[in-house]
């Protein structure tokens, strides 16, 4: 199914990608402090006193997004978690990425690569594979922390968890689609860097929408089938008028 | 003799309107050793970048032993490929050895050869950045020939490297070029003249000549080397005088004529009887640099 070559690229990505430490180090670091550090704190305020007597403002309660936000943990769950997720999930494939694709371009080490029997299509298709594979290695056994503290200090609700790990994960596709976009778009690193936080702004803005307008769960769902809708156009769109040429010319 | 490498009446233009090869035709026979020579920026890359099926061309097609580049059957021809890139970067988290392993498996082949031929056996563990820059490019090379294929692609393998790395790269690049159509991408003249017989000089894109080097020679305008003891001014003088076009070089000067042999005797004649005192007067083999000129002329 998958072509032998975009299978032993891929491992060589993987294997340069965990013995870079720059890589790891900010590909671990961003989801540590988004998906763990920053909800478990948040959560530990939420259930402190001034928190707990939250009152939401009677324009705000109105808007349909915030027809379950009762108390300030309500606020962390339906309103700040879907923020960090997104982020999160978001910015590490784009960090990955920088890291395999325009780093390799950089320093012309791409020239090797695509002097041995391969097309540039198989590169792409191992390099953006090994960032969402990193990613979700890196991500979601950080979700399950928070799975493991939310669900009982909470009493979300596996419903909760389950809608939560949808959203990151489509957002991951999100986010590597967007690492594509930068790779054929980007010419250096700097560059690279500043699309990486242009292209991070429709998928906030969508998150805002979604928080504001969709009731209760929904939100993860309409938002995960939004940013899956974003990567795949992101993806199409990529290949089809960027086209792969113009990571090598 | 079968065609190794064919480009057919190739455009290459790029999204920013920049032309890469401008109706660019150029054959290859199997076993033949070409040259592929112009300045940077002449579309040597762009070349050999479609021959990797990573450009496509806006117009034409270019052939791979019999095969259509990006077409059905490429991946099969592509295996008997082997290119070393122009100038390439190293990975610091690579050893040689994983390099190579690499390249093997992708080739379905074994290193151990290329490894040998190339005198890396001692420096598969170390880590590709550390290697001197002869040796990566030597790595590079072994990695194009894991496989012995049948077509060997050099992209300016001697560019960027000291002259002493470049001299003692060249056995190598000979070896490997033996027994296998190659073509050697290079700027450099002298290079493409010792390692090739062969050559299509490339401008801006256009193949403005191709040929063996005999071929180009004879196709060159002839010279006349004319010194005397006046010095080269008065001779320039004199030729002026008589409507030739003539060029100083090194005390004498090189004057075109369409035969040499016959026109020489005539030119003597006319500059003794001039007062001039002619003690040279021969005709003279173009050399590389003037073939290419004249190719750019």
């Amino acid at each position: 199914m998958i072509p032998v070559e975009v299978r032993l690229l891929f491992w060589k990505e993987v294997r340069q990608l965990t013995r870079n430490t720059a890589a790891m180090l900010s590909c671990l670091f961003m989801p540590a402090v988004l998906v763990v550090l920053a909800p478990v704190l948040a959560l530990l305020a939420s259930r402190t006193q001034p928190y707990r007597d939250l009152k939401v403002p009677p324009l705000t309660a109105s808007l349909p997004g915030f027809d379950v936000v009762k108390h300030g943990q309500d606020y962390f769950l339906y309103v700040t978690l879907p923020f960090l997720f997104v982020m999160a999930a978001l910015l590490t494939p784009v960090l990955a990425g920088i890291h395999t694709l325009i780093v390799e371009r950089e320093r012309r080490s791409l020239e090797l690569l695509m002097a041995l029997p391969v097309v540039v299509g198989d590169i792409l298709a191992a390099k953006l594979a090994a960032i969402l594979a990193t990613a979700v290695a890196t991500i979601v056994p950080m979700f399950l922390v928070d799975a493991v503290v939310i669900v009982p200090l909470t009493g979300a609700g596996t419903a909760y968890v389950v809608g939560a790990l949808f959203l990151l994960v489509t957002t991951l596709v999100a986010g590597v689609s967007c690492s594509l976009v930068i790779a054929l778009t980007a010419r250096d690193l700097r560059s690279a860097t500043s699309l990486g936080g242009m292209l991070a702004v429709p998928p906030l803005l969508l998150t805002g929408l979604c928080v504001v307008f969709v009731p209760g769960l929904g939100r993860f769902a309409v938002l995960g089938l939004l940013m899956l809708a974003l990567g795949c156009g992101a993806l199409y769109g990529g290949l089809r008028w960027l086209t792969t040429e113009r990571y090598v010319s | 003799m079968a065609t190794a490498i064919a480009f057919r009446s190739v455009t290459k233009r790029f999204p920013d309107g920049t032309l890469g090869l401008a109706d660019a035709t150029w054959y290859v026979a199997e076993g033949a050793h070409a040259c592929l020579l112009g300045s940077s920026g002449a579309g040597k890359t762009t070349a050999v970048r479609m021959l990797q099926a990573a450009l496509r061309p806006t117009g034409g097609s270019v052939l791979l032993l019999g095969v259509q580049v990006d077409g059905p059957g490429y991946r099969d021809v592509r295996g008997r490929l082997g290119i070393l890139p122009q100038g390439p970067g190293m990975y610091p988290d690579l050893t040689a050895g994983e390099y190579l392993a690499l390249a093997a498996r992708l080739y379905g082949s074994r290193p151990d050869t290329a490894v040998e031929a190339l005198d890396l056996t001692e420096y598969m563990r170390t880590r590709m950045t550390y290697l001197s820059p002869n040796f990566q490019r030597r790595l590079a090379l072994a990695a194009a020939l894991v496989a012995d294929p049948d077509v060997l692609v050099l992209d300016e393998p001697t560019a960027g490297l000291e002259p002493d790395d470049a001299r003692d790269l060249q056995p190598y690049l000979r070896e490997a070029m033996r027994g296998r159509t190659a073509v050697l991408c290079t700027h450099n003249e002298q290079e493409a003249r010792a390692l090739c017989q062969e050559v299509a000089i490339l401008r801006s894109g256009r193949v403005v000549a191709q040929g063996t080097w005999d071929e180009l020679w004879r196709r060159s305008r002839p010279r006349l080397r004319v010194a005397a003891r006046q010095g080269v001014e008065r001779v320039l003088a004199e030729l002026a005088e008589m409507g030739l076009h003539a060029e100083p070089e090194d005390g004498a000067v090189l004057v075109s004529t369409a035969d040499p042999q016959l026109e020489g005797a005539t030119l003597l004649r006319r500059l003794l009887e001039a007062g001039l005192d002619v003690y040279e007067c021969a005709p003279v083999q173009p050399e590389v640099k003037d073939i290419v000129l004249e190719a750019f002329q």
